[in-house]
């Protein structure tokens, strides 16, 4: 019995399947993990919550956390092909994920914009590279403009990916600026929804763009579509060896979506010690004020959709490349919701924290499928935990965690108080 | 473009557009009642209680626990299946009641302080929870009532309404009134406009600010009970159907004016035609370029354009600034 | 008034069209030729001689499984393990299961002077293609000799290209996109016919057999529900029929109200619905509670339990069509059903034979080859009239069937009862 299975009996209690016997069961172990959590709150010393320390001396914190990461990231899917290919499909899934995790970071984090539709990005750059590297447009250039194609060609668009992941990426930035546009004036909870309706449409549309031209061929998806080529290497090639071991196409793709996050760290770490950031997290702050204090909050907004949307339509595309299918299925919202998890999880407006969030978040979904919806209800009492006593998230930034970390009183540090 | 002529009037008819116009405010009076609680929570905590569409959902398998207690067919006389849905309905009620109440004590109070995202992801939380619970320990799979309430009136030849359709009208109008009562003539309703207006002064005058939040939540929760067994009256469901309606009946609440009970009706017999409507004639109205798949996308563009244009909703009452 | 805006509202709907009704009223059901009810139960047949191979495959499951001995190998099973769609998922891999039960219960398979002992390793894919490559990731690791799997085709095609690339046939029991073995891979197999084939056999089966020529297409907007709509569409026109509405709904739609009433306005005999049976039940209550009298006809997404449960007393009278032969004609049906039905306790929920025919045609080939998987390869593209439960199998070249076999059931008295059978010879 394997230690999933144990705690699904666990959960599922002795008494039966009557759901109110079930409930009644795990009101009992709600009950007896509370008394345990009393009993012990004196007894933990403070420093068991405290945020992980970084590592060494002399180098800035943040800075040295991200050296282990990298080296973590660069050397784990190695030590992975001695056990095969499935955990390094899983940590390639789990790293696309993070550079989601970074890309709705900007807008979440850094300018406090609740986005719940960040899908819609990433099927934007999904899209854009399905349809223009594979057969999908074979209608488009062998029927109708039949006249420019030289004969013998392969059906369909094939854009090289050095040209069209940038492209992908670009037009996913400006769909989000679109999508920015009608919500500048909306604030908080508004916002979230009006974001997720954006989300639902986008994939709706990828749906139904089948009629009356054929753009992303419905609900069957667009296949076939390119693996990444470098050279004379394909990336799809299943037949790549690294001395004695044969490895899957996705170690290459895990390494090319690394590099993509070094880029996308870098990138997003100097807008972030910019003016541009300092505008972000003076919107965030209070968008009244910085509107007064001569920012131009409209603009900046868009900035953030667009550079997030950028980020999330380059994941996109990798991932298009790599599955060599997409369909609308894999866009739903519940995408969306596990990224902003993985952000609030790791620590918002902090990159390292939106790393180690994407990165936990999604080993722990990834690794219990097995649970099926059990994992998901799990996900959603840690997530409930974690907002309640512990807001800033695992790994937060300086900043962050002076304004939302909850002191003994029970209140955070910055509680108006009426003047005496 | 012959062609899209031919699509443009072909689709018109007045039996159809009759039958539209009651499917779509019969679905709305079912938004309609779920927006109430949407519209309630708001006003007093300024939060969206994303979970309160599950909450709706809860009650579904609530109702249809007890038909199947029952065990009611559709051959089952009237005589039985009056009392079991009446059983049903009060039983949906005080889950969905007592769910309310829970859910606010343990995920929402303690963010009562917190910044804005804080409570919004913890309802995501619960919502995932909610779903993820049925799913796993009840059922997975779609569920129906079987035809417990037989019976229309013809109103033009070929267009009835059927009595399940008239008891939602019904249903959801007496809610209203109800509720218009309780806001307006027991003392914790009056306080719940107060902490509506302004939290602080409401708390500087003697209002037990957690027993109104309290009071609102499960008195928004029942309703969302009694739409619960409207809806499994006439619709299939499973633990998806709470997410879905609860996003169409939020959005029905903003487009009557979030915080405004009227509104909510309002609200949410304008979507349930915008979508009833929409859905029968776009395919008409486009010349076949989109189908009534787009369905939900016109909920989504109806809540757009009311945002952008007319943020506090047809019916204002609560202006905030955070609209 | 809340009440005057609302009022008029209303009273501007209701006057706008008024400029455009020109069309007819609505009621009707006038085709005389359109005969739903002429339509009986086809009379079963017995068990032909040519049948003894599966006869003794089914009756081995008879013996009580005991401790088997040899090296293990695995048998790989992918499919929907978890979602609205499990039922059938588990169908399927209960359906495999029996097989390897039956020959581990007969010893193992002894092939190359080696003892095999054989194992069924299953994934769950939740019709998800990420999750579906991962899980054939998994199963390739865990050094699978061949594959059962997947259920639904957006899953099995995104699965296809990871076996290809490792050499390990692949048989789908339920997969029917055409595009699953148009992609050119060599380890791609199926032992039901394809959407393509299926929906012109509906249509054929609406205009011809039914003689209902005023049809109305539904589906929802899902791979297999679309394209299976599509597919009848397009031959409702050929056979002399039309096409008089065309709806979409959506996989998580509840309430259809507004889609039917536009198809009821065009008065259609016949509707067609590509999709789940999940949505298929509620679509006939909403409809007949609107007082659509038409006939409905959908696919093999529907033709199993859930339909006739969520349809409740409306599903009388409802057709749907399904691959494979009818049980009744199915020779080793009975005597599965009961061995599942032991081991189980549940009836089959649709695919199980299916399932048990592919996992048997797996271990003939293991029989043949060892445990080989370019042995076992061979062995299956070479398949010639295996006879399973279901029926015989011959693969083409792209790994279809050859007889594709097509049933169309009707609901009477609360249970599917075959009606009509399409066999298409494919060269």
């Amino acid at each position: 019995m394997s230690f999933l299975d144990i705690l699904q009996s666990v959960l599922h209690g002795p008494f039966g399947n009557f759901p109110f016997a079930i409930v009644a069961w795990q009101a009992i172990l709600v009950g007896a993990v509370y008394l345990v959590a009393r009993l012990l709150r004196g007894r933990i010393p403070k420093g068991a919550f405290a945020p992980l320390r970084p590592l060494g001396r002399g180098a800035s914190a943040t800075v040295r956390n991200l050296y282990v990461l990298v080296a973590i990231g660069l050397l784990l899917p190695l030590a992975e092909l001695f056990t095969g290919g499935y955990l390094i499909s899983v940590t390639y899934g789990v790293e696309l994920y993070v550079m989601l995790a970074i890309g709705l970071n900007i807008v979440v984090g850094f300018t406090g914009l609740l986005d719940l539709g960040y899908v819609a990005f990433f099927a934007v750059g999904a899209y854009v590279y399905g349809i223009f590297a594979s057969p999908q447009l074979a209608d488009l250039t062998h029927k109708t403009l039949y006249f420019l194609v030289p004969a013998g060609t392969t059906p369909g668009i094939h854009i090289s990916m050095w040209v069209l992941l940038p492209i992908a990426g670009l037009v996913a930035a400006l769909f989000g600026a679109l999508i920015g546009i009608p919500t500048l004036r909306l604030r908080g909870d508004y916002l979230a929804i009006v974001t997720l309706g954006f989300g639902e449409i986008t994939r709706i549309f990828a749906n139904n763009l089948d009629t009356p031209i054929n753009i992303t061929n419905g609900p069957s998806g667009v296949t076939s579509i390119d693996p990444i080529w470098i050279g004379n290497y394909s990336f799809g090639d299943p037949n790549h060896y690294l001395g004695p071991f044969r490895f899957t196409p996705f170690l290459n793709y895990y390494y090319l979506v690394f590099v993509l996050i070094l880029i996308t760290v870098f990138v997003v770490n100097r807008l972030v010690n910019s003016r541009v950031g300092r505008a972000w997290g003076a919107i965030r702050e209070d968008e009244t004020a910085a509107e007064v204090a001569g920012i131009n909050t409209r603009n900046l907004k868009l900035l953030a959709y667009a550079s997030g949307g950028f980020f999330g339509g380059l994941a996109g595309a990798v991932f298009a490349a790599g599955q060599h299918i997409i369909a609308p299925e894999s866009f739903q919202l519940f995408v969306s919701i596990l990224v902003l998890c993985m952000v609030v999880a790791g620590g918002m407006g902090s990159i390292p924290g939106s790393i180690l969030g994407a990165v936990v978040v999604g080993a722990v979904y990834f690794l219990t499928s097995q649970l099926q919806y059990l994992s998901i209800l799990i996900f959603g009492i840690l997530l409930v935990i974690l907002i309640i006593f512990r807001p800033q998230g695992i790994l937060p930034s300086a900043q962050r965690k002076l304004e939302l970390e909850v002191d003994e009183s029970g209140l955070p540090p910055h509680t108006e108080t009426l003047p005496t | 473009m012959e062609n899209c002529l031919n699509h443009l009037t072909s689709g018109f008819t007045v039996d159809g557009l009759v039958q539209q116009l009651i499917n779509g405010l019969s679905l709305g009076s079912i938004y309609a009642l779920i927006a109430l609680g949407y519209s309630m929570v708001y006003g007093v905590l300024e939060l969206i209680n994303f979970a309160h569409g599950d909450v709706f959902m809860i009650g579904t398998f609530a109702v249809l626990g007890v038909v199947q207690r029952f065990g009611l067919t559709d051959q089952t006389s009237f005589v039985i299946v009056v009392p079991a849905l009446l059983v049903a309905m009060i039983a949906a009620m005080a889950l969905c009641g007592a769910l309310g109440f829970t859910i606010e004590k343990i995920a929402y109070r303690p963010l009562r302080n917190a910044p804005r995202l804080a409570p919004l992801i913890s309802a995501i939380g619960v919502s995932f929870l909610l779903q993820a619970w049925v799913a796993t320990y009840v059922s997975a799979n779609y569920f129906t009532l079987p035809n417990l309430i037989h019976g229309e009136i013809p109103i033009l030849p070929d267009v009835s309404i059927s009595y399940v359709q008239i008891l939602m009208f019904v249903a959801s109008f007496a809610m209203m009134f109800l509720l218009q009562a309780v806001v307006r003539r027991t003392r914790l309703g009056r306080g719940m406009r107060a902490v509506a207006q302004d939290r602080d002064a409401a708390a500087l005058m003697g209002v037990n600010m957690d027993r109104v939040v309290s009071f609102t939540f499960i008195i928004g929760s029942a309703l969302a009970g009694v739409a619960a067994i409207l809806w499994t009256l006439n619709y299939s469901f499973n633990q998806t159907v709470g997410a879905i309606v609860g996003l169409k009946a939020f959005t029905a609440a903003v487009i009557g004016g979030i915080g405004s009970i009227p509104g909510a009706m309002l609200g949410g017999f304008l979507l349930g035609l915008a979508e009833a409507l929409g859905a029968g004639y776009i395919s008409n109205l486009t010349c076949g370029i989109f189908n009534s798949s787009y369905q939900n996308v016109f909920a989504f563009a109806f809540l757009i354009l009311m945002l952008v244009f007319r943020p506090s909703g047809i019916l204002r009452e609560h202006v905030s600034d955070r609209a | 008034m809340v009440r005057a805006r609302g009022l008029g509202v209303l009273a501007a709907a209701t006057l706008l069209p008024f400029a455009f009704a020109c069309g007819g009223s609505s009621t009707g059901t006038t085709a005389s030729t359109c005969k739903p009810d002429s339509v009986a139960q086809v009379p079963s047949t017995t068990a032909s001689t040519a049948a003894l191979a599966y006869t003794a495959a089914v009756n081995s499951l008879q013996s009580a499984p005991h401790q088997a001995t040899g090296t293990v190998l695995k048998i790989g099973f992918i499919g929907i393990l978890s979602g609205q769609y499990t039922s059938y998922g588990v169908d399927e891999q209960r359906g495999a299961q029996l097989a390897l039960d039956a020959v581990n219960s007969a010893g193992g398979i002894t092939v190359g002077g080696n003892t095999y002992t054989l194992q069924l390793d299953s994934q769950d894919d939740a019709a998800d293609p990420t999750k579906g490559a991962q899980g054939a990731t998994k199963l390739v690791d865990d050094k699978v000799v061949a594959v059962i799997g997947g259920t639904f085709s957006g899953a099995t095609i995104a699965e296809s290209k990871i076996f290809s690339d490792n050499g390990i046939t692949q048989i789908s029991p339920s997969a029917t996109n055409p595009k699953y073995t148009s992609q050119g891979f060599k380890t791609a197999f199926r032992v039901v016919g394809r959407d393509d084939q299926q929906g012109p056999a509906d249509a054929d089966f609406i205009v011809k057999t039914l003689g209902c020529t005023k049809v109305g297409v539904m589906d929802d907007k899902s791979q297999y529900g679309q394209g299976l709509a599509d597919a009848v569409n397009t031959q409702v026109p050929v056979d002399a029929g039309t096409v008089v509405d065309r709806e979409h709904v959506d996989t998580n739609q509840t309430d259809f109200s507004a889609q039917l009433t536009t198809m009821k306005g065009k008065s259609p005999d016949v509707i067609f619905y590509g999709g789940y049976s999940a949505q298929f039940g509620p679509i006939v209550q909403q409809a007949r509670r609107l007082g659509i009298k038409a006939t409905f006809v959908s696919g093999d997404g529907s033709q199993d339990a859930d339909a006739i449960k969520l349809a409740g007393s409306d599903a009388n009278g409802l057709f749907a069509s399904n691959a494979g032969p009818a049980p009744s004609l199915q020779p080793g049906y009975a005597d599965f059903a009961a061995k599942y039905k032991a081991k189980y306790n549940a009836d089959i929920f649709q695919y199980a034979p299916q399932a048990f025919d592919a996992t048997n045609i797996i271990i003939e080939a293991i029989k043949k080859g060892g445990a080989d998987k370019a042995a076992i390869l061979a062995a299956v593209t070479a398949t010639n009239n295996y006879q399973g439960v279901a029926q015989g199998y011959t693969f083409t070249s792209t790994g279809d069937v050859k007889v594709s076999i097509f049933t169309i059931y009707k609901v009477e008295s609360g249970a599917w009862k075959a009606v009509k059978a399409v066999n298409l010879n494919v060269s």
